[in-house]
């Protein structure tokens, strides 16, 4: 191939700019648009990926009953009261024991959540209460997202009639360390504040029921473990005794020992449950994040494929403008050809015109869809009040948009680059 | 030297037939200049169509220094348009969204010639021509004479051996034509073949030979000393 017909391809374009600039620009819109929706896709799937690998893909969460509903998220609301939330069928033994004499159990932690009043001066509210294990405290921080203390002792510092704040429960509040509040009529000592959770981790959670991911029982999880700024924490001994195992809605987290199969251990804790008569549903983190994965890839598919019908357009809006192009240009080529243009290098030379225009189009769009990915997440992370994140730019994709602009370009040049070498040099001429 | 042996074209608009040439034998030697004359639809820009390899025959062959050109493929034709042959027409031809250096260039990149190699004989034949100060400019911001000057240097771009001219003088004052035609006869000074076809009589005059042609045959012919007696 004479590689002088890039620069004669080049040429065209350059000197016919208005035009050619509207055919990359359809080009560039779908490119844009691919970019710009995978990369933010991908990096959505990978961040929320991210959480679940922090919590371990070893650990399995158990929740009372057959996958039914969880706890209902608390708000704070100065002076007003809200109605109390429905409670979940809580276990009425205490399954630790038996969950640790399950063979490829490692660990099992607990904790207990309730939606009571609270009082501290004359600010009075509804607080979410998370009780918590000292297992569960040592063992998987995680599931409450890396909690982190402002000021005095943190979760694992929590005894009898201690209480400890999240950042916004202590805001409203007013309370600091040493004060007395009043939690469901009983009387705790402030001994810790917690830091503003992470974006995402203090309000709404992934998998929370607000998103649907991750199945009813997940959502009822994470749903129980979310809103840690609007939370407070009391030791879970102390919450069964003020309120009865029955009206605490517990979760049991188990984390499997490695190397062994979690879905094997999860079929064996069933049969443990069964046996002792409790109802619960067993998920492993691994599943959640499945489902995870199976909807946010299904979802990055249905945006690529409209993102592609865009390209198509582009693609079409091409083809429609090189064949214009060879019948306004008939006499050009008819002087190409006199000059001594063979068939064949006319015929390369539309498909490199088309191609190149297609190959500007796919990088110009892929620098600004990578522009726009990076605005797009902000603005989502925002937004939806998820964790900040990156979008996620596949060499692949990248590589694979632009060599396709460059296909789709010079397929859209094909019939007008073969039309306009099969013109007969004299007639070719002879047009105006 | 060009030889055309009973050469008839014969083209079909539709359901009509339109015999071009009807059996036209000619014989112009290496380095001759020779001129074509004629009444319009005679056949004459047929005949330059054909020797210059853009068009065959119907029936009758012609050939280049003995190659015959009606046996040639497409490639093998636009090979020897590009390497041996110059076109120079009436209505100049140039690319009108390239440059007149661009235009120049052209040739010389279709047959492979190195980008920079181009550039520097591109401006040496504008230099020819005295057009030197004119490279940048497109066509449309050259004159009638300047067009047709840059079409000539084009046609001159890979040193060809034959120099084709269809009514090279048709649009232009007759100054300007005067100068142009110059152009001609000093290349055919450097040896090389020249065929125009021309109403000018003035043209006709610069040609070592002149063919009349009327309905497609060649009806006369006169050479220099002929012309001068």
């Amino acid at each position: 191939m004479n590689s002088n017909l890039g620069i004669l391809a080049w040429r065209n374009i350059r000197s016919r700019q208005t035009r050619s600039w509207l055919t990359i620009l359809g080009v560039l819109i779908g490119v844009t648009a691919i970019i710009a929706l995978i990369s933010i896709g991908t990096g959505v799937e990978k961040a929320v990926l991210g959480e679940f690998k922090d919590i371990g893909y070893d650990v399995v969460l158990l929740v009372a009953g057959g996958g039914g509903a969880g706890d209902v998220p608390s708000s704070i609301i100065d002076g007003e009261d809200v109605s109390e939330p429905a409670a979940v069928q809580a276990p009425a033994l205490d399954l630790r024991g038996a969950l640790l004499g399950v063979m490829g159990v490692e660990e099992v932690g607990q904790i207990g959540t309730r939606t009571v009043p609270v009082s501290a001066g004359n600010v009075t509210g509804v607080v979410r209460v998370l009780a918590p294990s000292p297992e569960f405290i040592a063992g998987f921080p995680t599931l409450l997202g890396g909690l982190e203390v402002a000021r005095g002792v943190g979760p694992e510092g929590l005894t009898t009639d201690d209480v400890i704040l999240g950042a916004r429960t202590a805001e409203i509040f007013g309370a600091s360390i040493g004060d007395v509040i009043t939690i469901g009529g009983h009387s705790f000592n402030v001994v810790g504040i917690l830091a503003p959770a992470k974006v995402g981790r203090g309000e709404g959670q992934i998998g929370g029921s607000d998103t649907g991911i991750g199945g009813t029982a997940g959502a009822a999880i994470f749903q129980a473990l979310s809103n840690t700024d609007d939370a407070l924490f009391i030791p879970l001994a102390q919450a069964r005794e003020l309120w009865g195992r029955e009206a605490l809605s517990e979760l049991i987290s188990v984390r499997v020992e490695s190397g062994v199969s979690v879905s094997s251990t999860i079929a064996k804790i069933n049969i443990a449950l069964a046996q002792r008569g409790v109802s619960m549903t067993a998920v492993s983190v691994q599943s959640l994040a499945d489902n995870v994965q199976k909807t946010l890839g299904m979802v990055r598919v249905i945006l690529a494929c409209i993102a592609a019908i865009a390209l198509v357009v582009g693609g079409v809006g091409m083809m429609n403008t090189m064949y214009t192009s060879v019948l306004e240009r008939t006499r050009e080529i008819g002087i190409l050809k006199a000059v001594g243009a063979k068939d064949r290098q006319v015929l390369a030379l539309f498909l490199m015109d088309s191609g190149l225009m297609g190959l500007i189009g796919g990088i110009l769009g892929l620098s600004i869809g990578a522009g726009l990915s990076f605005l797009g997440t902000s603005v989502v992370s925002g937004l939806l009040g998820v964790p900040s994140f990156s979008p996620v730019f596949d060499p692949g994709l990248i590589v694979g948009t632009v060599g396709f602009s460059f296909l789709l370009g010079a397929l859209a040049g094909a019939w007008p680059a073969w039309h306009a070498a099969r013109l007969d040099p004299v007639e070719a001429l002879a047009s105006d | 030297m060009i030889a055309l042996r009973g050469v008839c074209k014969t083209y079909r608009p539709g359901t009509r037939e339109v015999r071009a040439l009807r059996g036209l034998d000619l014989d112009v030697a290496r380095g001759a200049f020779a001129a074509i004359m004629g009444p319009s639809g005679s056949g004459k820009s047929t005949l330059l169509h054909l020797i210059g390899c853009l068009d065959r025959p119907t029936s009758g062959e012609i050939s280049l220094d003995g190659a015959n050109l009606s046996r040639l493929s497409s490639d093998e034709r636009a090979e020897l348009r590009a390497r041996r042959i110059g076109f120079v027409f009436q209505k100049f031809n140039l690319i009108p969204n390239l440059s007149a250096l661009e235009n120049i260039e052209l040739p010389m990149l279709l047959v492979s010639t190195r980008r920079s190699e181009a550039r520097a004989k591109a401006r040496c034949a504008l230099e020819r021509v005295g057009l030197q100060e004119r490279m940048g400019h497109r066509p449309a911001e050259l004159s009638g004479g300047e067009q047709q000057r840059v079409a000539l240097a084009r046609a001159l771009a890979n040193e060809p051996d034959v120099i084709l001219g269809d009514e090279p003088t048709g649009n232009l004052d007759t100054e300007t034509g005067g100068q142009v035609m110059a152009l001609f006869v000093e290349f055919k000074g450097q040896g090389k073949t020249v065929v125009v076809v021309t109403h000018n009589p003035e043209v006709a005059a610069l040609a070592d030979f002149v063919v009349f042609m009327r309905d497609g045959k060649r009806v006369d012919s006169l050479e220099r000393a002929q012309r001068e007696v």
